[in-house]
């Protein structure tokens, strides 16, 4: 699987360029799933940001928007119970993963539950396209700062497909909290290279090279 | 709990009349959440799941143009805190349930949680579409072409063959426990060519099975439940078996 880990979504040209590079094709020559499932782990992430995901109603963090040949969704929830052999075929067929924020726990336990972390190494051209949380998953570990909604097994480790972690929404103006010295202290505690990066910055992961596509502002801790 | 059971969505301008006298206001200033799980055990069901959340599909539904629209995945429930969700179900005036396997939601609204919710919400009006109005009965008949997938808790199977203009139409017919807000069940497409086994004479024969009166509607109908009245909203076809 291709990686593009972005924080706010595919928020500008670059951005958008960098993505279809990756897909070797438009967006809108591409197939898609959308993952709404981090948005229910979250506190303070309500349903109807789950629709406006789906629906491509969040030009803040543009997904959907940007316009897909075909857009499925995956529910990982819902998978243990409707078969393997249903939905394995959906994911095969699919050109790009969206995959929403919300609580990058509650998105990596069901990423393993669902058995989709299982199907990873089977797709070598699948990219995957993660907004905050669906970026952070990716990651070793989030910091317990991040750390909502509480796996069974307890701790703050993700899936660990790269060797880096991600602060995300650097400078929000709605995230008082995420400012680059609050970003600086986290990293501090978190024991491995670490990138903040703002809503205007995504994070390219191909065969183990990575890049970093940015029209906003970035910080590369621990190096 | 209002109910409002449809086959095929909120079509007709006599549906949409049903649908805000039970809200009591216009659509426009409602808030509705979205259930699509029924959707997914079916082929294509991922997309199928998101045309339905995205209005494009089944009839309009989530296209209505309401105040606010949100996701309420049933299978994510258990996973998350009561105190998450529940508030927001109780503030939505629309829950908007999606057709699909009538056995799977049926399953999902109980292992979720909602199911025990519903009765205490009086104001709150369910809007079934297809197998989202199938799942309302306390117990229902659902006819299957494959056997049902997923999971799901049925009392019973049994083999059928209906008559139809173009041969045998095979089917499975599955017996199983709804959720219980309707003392009635529902015969969804009645008299619709792509769903052979609801023709006139086949929903007969459909309906012996269920051990309750059965509206068999049209997708131009819907079934309007309000305080313990039953009416049928119609511009089209339906018929009442077992009364």
């Amino acid at each position: 699987m291709k990686l593009f880990l972005t924080s706010g979504g595919i928020s500008n040209p670059s951005i958008k360029k960098a993505l279809e590079e990756m897909l070797g094709k438009p967006t809108t020559d591409s197939d898609a799933l959308a993952i709404p499932t981090a948005s229910y782990g979250h506190r303070n992430v309500s349903p109807q940001q789950a629709w406006k995901f789906l629906a491509a109603q969040e030009p803040r963090a543009p997904m959907l928007e940007v316009g897909w040949k075909t857009v499925g969704t995956l529910e990982l929830t819902a998978l243990p119970s409707i078969g393997d052999d249903r939905w394995v075929s959906w994911v095969r067929d699919a050109d790009v993963l969206l995959v929403n924020g919300g609580d990058p726990l509650y998105l990596s336990y069901w990423i393993k539950e669902s058995g989709l972390a299982e199907l990873f190494p089977s797709l070598p051209d699948t990219v995957w396209v993660g907004l905050s949380a669906g970026s952070m998953v990716m990651t070793p570990r989030i910091g317990e700062d991040f750390v909502g909604w509480r796996p069974p097994t307890g701790g703050d480790e993700t899936l660990g497909l790269v060797d880096f972690a991600i602060f995300p929404h650097l400078d929000h103006p709605m995230l008082p909290e995420n400012t680059m010295a609050d970003a600086e202290r986290w990293a501090a505690t978190i024991g491995m290279p670490a990138y903040a990066m703002d809503d205007s910055t995504a994070i390219k992961v191909v065969d183990g090279s990575v890049e970093v596509i940015s029209e906003g502002n970035w910080k590369l801790f621990n190096e | 709990m209002k109910l409002l059971l449809t086959s095929g969505g909120v079509r007709n301008d006599s549906i949409r009349q049903a649908l805000e006298d039970l809200l009591g206001k216009p659509i426009a200033e409602s808030d509705a959440l979205f259930i699509p799980t029924a959707i997914y055990p079916f082929p294509g069901g991922a997309k199928m799941g998101y045309r339905a959340i995205t209005g494009a599909m089944g009839g309009p539904l989530a296209g209505l143009g309401w105040n606010s629209m949100g996701v309420l995945e049933l299978t994510a429930l258990p996973s998350i805190d009561k105190e998450a969700w529940v508030p927001t179900v109780q503030e939505s005036d629309a829950l908007l349930v999606f057709g699909g396997d009538p056995l799977f939601l049926a399953h999902w609204l109980r292992e979720s949680g909602l199911a025990e919710l519903l009765p205490s919400l009086p104001d709150t009006v369910y809007v079934g579409t297809s197998a989202g109005s199938i799942a309302t009965a306390a117990t229902f008949v659902e006819t299957y072409t494959d056997p049902p997938r997923g999971t799901g808790d049925f009392v019973k199977t049994e083999n059928i063959v209906f008559d139809s203009p173009d041969g045998d139409v095979k089917r499975t017919l599955v017996t199983a426990l709804g959720v219980g807000l309707v003392d009635f069940a529902v015969i969804p497409h009645f008299e619709h060519p792509d769903h052979p086994d609801a023709s006139l004479a086949n929903a007969q024969i459909w309906a012996s099975h269920i051990p309750a009166p059965t509206y068999a509607v049209d997708d131009e109908s819907a079934i309007k439940v309000s305080d313990g009245t039953v009416e049928v909203v119609s511009e089209g076809r339906w018929k009442l078996f077992n009364s």
